[in-house]
């Protein structure tokens, strides 16, 4: 094949590296100083990457925050207790009842043993730190590799002075702060790590053709998978970029190999873990990497044939091949779609390609908020200066067009589109948006500074460039200009740094288990109730006691009163959250016969009429009547709107809504108090109005505690009575047939 | 207190010369614990002698926390001597023998758990909680008594019902007198019950485990890990937040705080259990004179009868506090009971964490010596071997009852302290020898 390979380069005149002549005048002025400069403000752009993490630690505490944390937490603690075989052996009981999980398969288990890792090399130094503190400081520790990494991707892409400055805006850059922050211990926290250098590594396989860089792209992309769902946008990325690449002329054997060589290893790879398995073979999500590697090798068999070929042979045989290999390669994904060995694409695929998907046909999707589409606010308050400076960043690439320019291009572009769809892949547009910032920066600072302190120079220079190759220079801009522009620009760069210091304090530091909240003299006020709550749990239920609440609070039930739950965030089973939906949402006669069916012992409401916490259950109410909707026709949306269709608790709410579980739980007795003396009794301070039934009776269910600020209601579902108790007097003296005791 | 060894002396018939001339018997029911004070003055109406004997019976026993004879404000040695007839003989030795026809006053306290029984057993949210007490009306003893009174501190006036023979027995308030009895033969008994409301705290500790952890660089640092509950009578039925933030409405016999005496020197305070901080402690302000300083320990959630919860709480101190040296032999003496007020507890497990290398140490507490404990050695941060710790176990405890003090002592010098910095040394010298060695040689 040495042949094949030689034939290939010579006949093709591949795109010409431009970036290797530029390479060599860098390295020259890479001097000793430098290095060292370079290394300590890489180092500090480190500890400021994992220092600004800490905010959360220092307003609150280390702990574990929000909902998928405390599973992911959960999980760790049992395979550093139990070991890797016990993890992957896991049934667990505790969730899901009655259903149980299978939760060794159908997790990615890269964050779990990760920590694992760091924590057993700890303990082996006799550093004794519990697992929880190396979760809750996973993240931060993870943010600093990313920048590491990042500056190396840069610095392939384009130069160093570049990838410092990318190393510094994705260390604080607030869109990556808010999943990463100590405490917030979720996949996205190591995977854009991984994310990175997948792409970093896949670069650098192109561009030299070497198979060493392609096995640690693959080794890496291995550590992704192993790590996120979100791999998924890596291998359609790939695919995506080899499309563009050839349509730009730009195929080379380079990217022969470095593609085919990772797809095939790719898969292979990820075939190993238990959560994928044969889905990298069978799923739509995988598809179009596999079609991209079939087309790559007809695509380069063309290209050895038309070396040997005269033009008008090779047109017409080429015209055969491509139809031959369509049909073939149509039938096939038919064939294998029609008899169901490939998959079609799930919900949130087909979300991504089609916004309004999920509001349509899967309402558990979209009922979540990280599902939303995205504001233009977000863009600017997660990005900042980077939000303008992409597109320049873009233009600075297309500029100087090579194969590592073109995939970030192609990373940018694709990201832009997708983090519009999807509010939580606001992620990946981070580390993109970084570079080509950076990209953008580092030009404008390399060319305006270089001008404004040595202007003689800079002129000969670009007198020299202009004989050479007649290119554009900033000739007539005058130096106070460029003063002042260069001033512009840093002073733009202080305010990220301002703006993503007071994000990480202010925005993204709150565990959202512990609130915050500002008393009348701007002093701080604690509001515990969910801690409180889930301690009471913990120490005064039985320990194979079943919670009943929607499935927002499973995580934290399951992690933090360590009892069993019927549905979490792990939404597998939508039957089953429609069942605990209409429970929610049913007369209490009937949520206490779907209750008795699911052995439920206590029910549990998030309630923040009375404190004014806005993210309550009554907000989320209308979601579970329309999750419970699915189940049967027992529930009907239009019952619980008011007469003029709105969505309200106060007087002239629809009967159903007034009537339910969910409003029985939270409004039981609060229409006996007051928030203040002026308000009216049940006065609800999120809602802003009176409630409409304060009249309410429990027959089935008792309250069974009652956080201080009535954030976390909890009621006992009480056992049935032994006998119908004795009717009341005012029953007709001949009972009817119902009630005549059976002889 | 264990294992005290068989000092068997059947010298209970020879002692009984002894005859109480007066006995003054104080019995404080106003708290969950039952503390009681007896006065006796004896006489001695046979040859000097230097022991007294008194009786405790078989069933009270293991709910005695403290039990402690003083003359003259000076605690005497008490020993068991026998059981018999369902009773528990104890030897008090004098420190002095009494001559013929001389008198001797001595101060018995007794502290006993686990004495009231909530009745009845369930209550609900609103409603005060009662107890019942029995005892005996007179005051168990071999030895004939003159004349006795017996005064019962109630912690309400509300008494539902009280035993009212043998006459006479006055209440008044929140007391109650029982007699005075005149000429009560030896060993005589009759039954005393008071049921009364007591709606204090019945806190009690299910476990406690107490670490204490000795770094020769000047520090002592103390966790105490508990698992609380509200002994008394069992919640009923529902708890509404409504009426318990309602004035009057609340519950009378729940408990949110426990209130914890520390060492005034003590920094660092925090408060948590298993799922984090808890913010609501308070530090109070120091108390001189004590040198303690009264800390809050505000829990989640109130603890209502049969209501558990479990946290933890720790601090600092200064070494110099609580370790004195002499060359190489350090003492370190610290309280050995748990620092928090009127808090009963059942099983308690004291772990004291001395550094690496130190050989099995000689414990006392409250003076004697103890030999009936674990050694483990425990690795941690900059240890090699591990350090040692020892376990001393205790399930016959109330920690409030208990002023003993902790005496541990061990062999550390100046030059062992040495071992941390060396390991640090070592291991940053191979750090940086091997940056040096990859970017020299290999680089």
């Amino acid at each position: 094949s040495y042949s094949f390979c030689t034939l290939l380069d010579t006949h093709k005149k591949m795109v010409q590296d431009t970036q290797d002549g530029r390479k060599v005048e860098e390295e020259k002025e890479d001097d000793e100083s430098e290095h060292l400069m370079r290394f300590w403000t890489l180092a500090l752009i480190f500890m400021v990457a994992v220092a600004v993490r800490l905010f959360s630690v220092l307003r609150y505490e280390a702990i574990i925050h929000e909902f998928d944390p405390w599973f992911n937490y959960r999980t760790t603690a049992k395979l550093v207790d139990d070991g890797i075989y016990e993890f992957y052996s896991w049934f667990d009981v505790d969730v899901w009842y009655p259903l149980g999980r299978i939760v060794g398969g159908t997790i990615y288990p890269g964050l779990m043993v990760t920590s694992m890792i760091l924590s057993k090399l700890l303990h082996l130094v006799n550093f004794t730190v519990s697992t929880r503190v190396v979760c809750v400081f996973l993240a931060p520790l993870f943010a600093g590799n990313t920048t590491l990494i990042t500056y190396w991707f840069a610095k392939e892409v384009w130069n160093k002075r570049a990838g410092l400055l990318a190393a510094f805006f994705i260390a604080i850059v607030p869109s990556y702060i808010s999943r990463s922050v100590a405490g917030s211990y979720d996949n996205e926290g190591v995977a854009i790590f991984a994310l990175v250098s997948v792409f970093a590594t896949f670069v650098k396989a192109v561009k030299t053709g070497s198979m060493a860089w392609v096995f640690t792209s693959v080794l890496t992309y291995y550590y992704m998978v192993n790590a996120w769902g979100g791999y998924i946008f890596i291998i359609n990325l790939l695919p995506l970029y080899v499309i563009v690449m050839v349509l730009t002329g730009r195929y080379s054997l380079r990217l022969h190999v470095a593609y085919s060589s990772f797809y095939a290893l790719a898969t292979l790879m990820c075939m190993q873990i238990h959560f994928v398995g044969f889905q990298a073979v069978q799923t739509g999500e995988h598809m179009a990497a596999a079609g991209v590697f079939f087309a790559l090798q007809l695509y380069g068999f063309s290209e050895f044939l038309r070396g040997h070929l005269s033009s008008e042979m090779f047109t017409q045989l080429i015209t055969i091949l491509a139809a031959l290999a369509g049909s073939v390669g149509l039938g096939a994904v038919t064939v294998g779609v029609a008899t169901g060995y490939i998959a079609p694409w799930t919900g949130r695929f087909w979300t991504l390609l089609d916004p309004t998907y999920a509001k349509i046909h899967i309402p558990i999707i979209a009922s979540v908020s990280e599902h939303q589409p995205t504001t233009w606010s977000t863009y600017f308050f997660d990005l900042h200066v980077l939000a303008y400076l992409i597109p320049v960043g873009v233009y600075f690439c297309m500029k100087r067009l090579t194969d590592a320019t073109l995939f970030i291009i192609v990373y940018v572009m694709s990201t832009v589109y997708f983090s519009g769809v999807m509010v939580r892949l606001m992620l990946v547009l981070a580390p993109a948006a970084c570079i080509t910032g950076s990209i953008a920066a580092s030009e404008i600072l390399d060319s305006f500074l270089e001008a404004c302190i040595y202007p003689k120079k800079e002129a000969t220079k670009q007198k020299k460039q202009k004989k050479q190759d007649g290119e554009e220079t900033y000739e007539m801009i005058g130096t106070g200009f460029r003063w002042a522009f260069l001033v512009g620009l840093i002073w733009t760069i202080l305010t990220y740094v301002m703006h993503s210091t007071w994000a990480a304090s202010e925005a993204y530091s709150s565990p959202s288990i512990i609130l915050q909240m500002r008393g009348h003299n701007g002093e701080r006020i604690i509001f515990d109730d969910f801690r409180e709550a889930y301690q009471w749990l913990r120490t005064n239920t039985d320990r194979d006691a079943k919670i009943m609440s929607w499935w927002d609070y499973g995580y934290q039930i399951t992690g933090m009163s360590n009892r069993t739950v019927l549905v979490d965030n792990n939404t597998w089973n939508n039957t089953h959250i429609a069942t605990v939906g209409k429970a929610m949402a049913s007369r209490e006669d009937v949520s206490y016969q779907i209750m008795k069916k699911m052995d439920v012992e206590f029910a549990l409401v998030i309630f923040g009429g009375m404190a004014g916490y806005s993210s309550d259950d009554i907000n989320k109410f209308l979601w579970m009547v329309r999750i419970g909707g699915t189940l049967d026709n027992d529930i009907n949306e239009a019952d619980y709107l008011s007469q003029n269709g709105e969505y309200t608790m106060a007087a002239g709410g629809g009967q159903a809504m007034l009537n339910s579980l969910m409003y029985k739980m939270c409004y039981y007795r609060f229409g006996e108090d007051k928030i203040s003396p002026q308000a009216p009794t049940g006065y609800d301070r999120v809602r802003n109005y009176e409630i409409g039934n304060k009249d309410i009776k429990l027959t089935h269910i008792e309250e069974a505690f009652t956080t201080e600020h009535w954030i976390i209601r909890i009621y006992r579902v009480k056992k049935e009575q032994n006998r119908k108790p004795t009717p009341p007097p005012e029953t007709p003296l001949i009972p009817s047939f119902a009630t005549v005791p059976k002889q | 207190m264990r294992s005290l060894g068989l000092v068997v002396c059947c010298l209970a018939t020879a002692a009984s010369g002894w005859l109480n001339s007066n006995v003054e018997r104080k019995l404080d029911l106003s708290n969950a614990i039952v503390r009681s004070t007896t006065t006796v003055t004896a006489f001695n109406n046979e040859e000097a002698t230097d022991e007294y004997l008194f009786v405790v019976p078989e069933s009270n026993v293991t709910r005695i926390a403290k039990l402690s004879v003083k003359v003259d404000k000076q605690e005497i040695p008490i020993t068991e001597t026998s059981r018999k007839g369902g009773n528990v003989y104890y030897t008090a030795k004098l420190k002095t023998k009494i001559a013929n026809k001389a008198s001797v006053t001595l101060k018995l306290r007794r502290s006993m758990v686990n004495s009231l029984r909530p009745f009845p057993p369930v209550v609900k949210q609103g409603e005060s909680q009662f107890v019942d007490y029995n005892d005996n009306v007179y005051f168990l003893s071999p030895y004939a008594t003159g004349k006795q009174t017996t005064t019962a501190k109630l912690a309400s006036g509300t008494v539902e019902s009280y035993s009212k023979v043998p006459p006479p027995v006055i209440q008044r308030g929140d007391t109650i007198v029982f007699g005075e009895y005149k000429e009560v033969e030896p060993m005589k008994q009759g039954p005393l019950r008071v049921h009364f409301m007591n709606n204090k705290p019945f806190m009690k500790a299910v476990t406690l485990r107490r670490v204490i952890e000795v770094s020769m660089w000047g520090n002592l640092a103390v966790e105490e890990w508990y698992a609380i509950e509200n002994h008394g009578a069992k919640l009923k039925g529902t708890f509404s937040r409504l009426d318990y933030k309602r004035p009057g409405h609340s519950a009378p016999s729940s408990f949110t705080s426990l209130h914890a005496h520390l060492p005034q020197a003590a920094t660092d305070i925090y408060f948590r259990d298993d799922i984090g901080n808890i913010s609501t402690s308070t530090v109070g302000h120091a108390d001189r004179s004590s040198k303690t300083r009264e800390v809050i320990f505000t829990q989640r959630f109130p603890l209502f009868g049969g209501w558990k919860t479990r946290f933890y709480f720790g601090y600092n101190l200064p070494l110099e506090h609580a370790l004195t040296h002499n060359g190489a032999e350090n003492k370190l003496t610290v309280p050995f009971a748990s620092p928090v007020k009127d808090l009963w507890v059942d099983d308690m497990v004291v772990e004291v964490i001395l550094p690496e290398g130190v050989p099995v140490p000689e414990v006392k507490v409250g003076g004697k010596v103890i030999t009936d404990f674990d050694v483990e050695y425990r690795s941690t941060y900059l240890d090699y071997s591990g350090r040692t710790v020892i376990v001393l176990k205790d399930s016959t405890l109330a920690s409030p009852e208990r002023s003993e003090e902790l005496q541990v002592t061990f062999k550390f010098g100046t030059k062992d302290l040495l071992w941390e910095p060396i390991y640090l040394m070592v291991a940053f010298m191979t750090l940086f020898s091997s940056i040096i060695f990859f970017s020299r040689v290999l680089g």
